[in-house]
C-alpha cells in the first residue's frame, strides 16, 4: 500500500504544473502542525484486493483522498484541476520511479468531489478552502512467486 | 413496445431468470434489493461511527432514489435531522477531516473496502425475491 502512495505522491510530483501550484509540498495521511498554504494532502480511503481461486492475483484497487488546501478560491481550483488532468481517466501508465516502488496504474477515475470552506481561526480573518475528491486507482501489485 | 432487459448482476443464473420477467417486476425487484442491501450499509456504517451523545447514528435512513430513466435504486442518508432539530452537521467533518483534523473515512470505508461483499448480498437479496414471487 505504502508504494502506491509513493507512486501517487512521485507521480503528481512529476508534473511541473502541480508542483509549482504547491510548491512541492505533498503530504500523507496529516500535513505538519505549522504549514503555510496551498498544500496537497493524500488519505487512503480504503484497499481492495483481488484474487484468483487459489492465490492473491497481480492486481489491486486503492481509494485515495486528495485534498488541496489554500487560501484562494482561484488558486485552489487551478491546483485540484492540474490534479484531476493528471490522475483522472488515466488508462495503463506507469505512475512513480521504477526503480523506487512505481506501480503501472490501468486505470484511475473520480469517485466523490466537493469543496468546504474553515472559518478563520485564532483571532484570522483568512478563510482555508478545501478541495477534497476521491480517486478509485486500479494498479498492478506484484506477487512473489515463491 | 419493445422489451426490456435489465442486466444488473455478474451472476448469469439471476441474470438469465430477472430477463425471464415482466420489466415491471424486473425494476421491482431490484429495486427492493437495492434497499435492504442500503439498509445492511446504513447499519454497518452506524457501528462504526464515532458517538457520544448517539445523535449522529439516529440520523442513518435509507432512502430510495429519485427515479428517472434507467436509474433505480437506493442511497443512505446521514447527518441530516429531518425533525427539525440540530443536524450533526460535524459528521462530514469527522468523515472527511479537517484542517489539523485527518479524516477518519468510516463511513467511505463502509462502502468501498466492502464493495464486493455488498455486491454479493446484492445477488443474493435479488434471487431471494426472485425465488419467492
Amino acid at each position: 500500500m505504502s508504494t502506491i502512495l509513493a507512486a501517487v505522491r512521485d507521480f503528481l510530483e512529476s508534473k511541473s504544473a502541480i508542483r509549482q501550484l504547491s510548491f512541492g509540498k505533498i503530504f500523507y495521511d496529516r500535513a505538519p502542525e505549522v504549514i503555510a498554504k496551498p498544500y496537497i494532502l493524500i488519505t487512503v480511503v480504503a484497499v481492495n484486493r483481488f484474487y484468483t481461486l487459489l492465490n492473491e492475483a497481480d492486481a489491486a484497487s486503492i481509494v485515495v483522498q486528495v485534498d488541496v488546501w489554500h487560501t484562494d478560491t482561484n488558486e485552489m481550483e487551478k491546483l485540484a484541476e492540474a490534479i484531476r488532468l493528471a490522475m483522472s481517466g488515466t488508462q495503463n501508465v506507469f505512475w512513480g520511479n521504477p526503480d523506487a516502488g512505481g506501480r503501472y496504474v490501468f486505470s484511475a477515475k473520480i469517485l466523490r468531489e466537493d469543496v468546504n470552506a474553515d472559518r478563520p481561526q485564532d483571532g484570522s480573518d483568512r478563510w482555508v478552502y478545501n478541495f477534497s475528491r476521491d480517486y478509485d486507482i486500479t494498479h498492478r501489485e506484484p506477487v512473489p512467486t515463491h | 413496445m419493445a422489451a426490456v432487459s435489465l442486466i444488473v448482476t455478474g451472476d448469469k443464473e439471476v441474470n438469465r431468470r430477472l430477463a425471464a420477467l415482466e420489466p415491471k417486476l424486473q425494476k421491482k425487484f431490484a429495486r427492493q434489493a437495492t434497499r435492504a442491501v442500503a439498509k445492511k450499509v446504513a447499519q454497518e456504517a452506524k457501528g462504526l461511527t464515532p458517538s457520544i451523545s448517539g445523535r449522529a447514528k439516529r440520523t442513518f435512513k435509507v432512502r430510495a432514489i429519485k427515479r428517472k430513466v434507467g436509474v433505480i435504486g437506493s442511497q443512505v442518508i446521514a447527518g441530516a435531522d429531518e425533525r427539525g432539530g440540530d443536524s450533526p452537521y460535524y459528521l462530514k467533518f469527522l468523515e472527511l477531516g479537517k484542517e489539523g483534523q485527518p479524516a477518519l473515512k468510516f463511513l467511505r470505508g463502509t462502502l468501498y473496502d466492502r464493495a464486493n461483499r455488498w455486491q454479493r448480498e446484492f445477488e443474493k437479496e435479488l434471487r431471494r425475491f426472485i425465488v419467492a414471487a
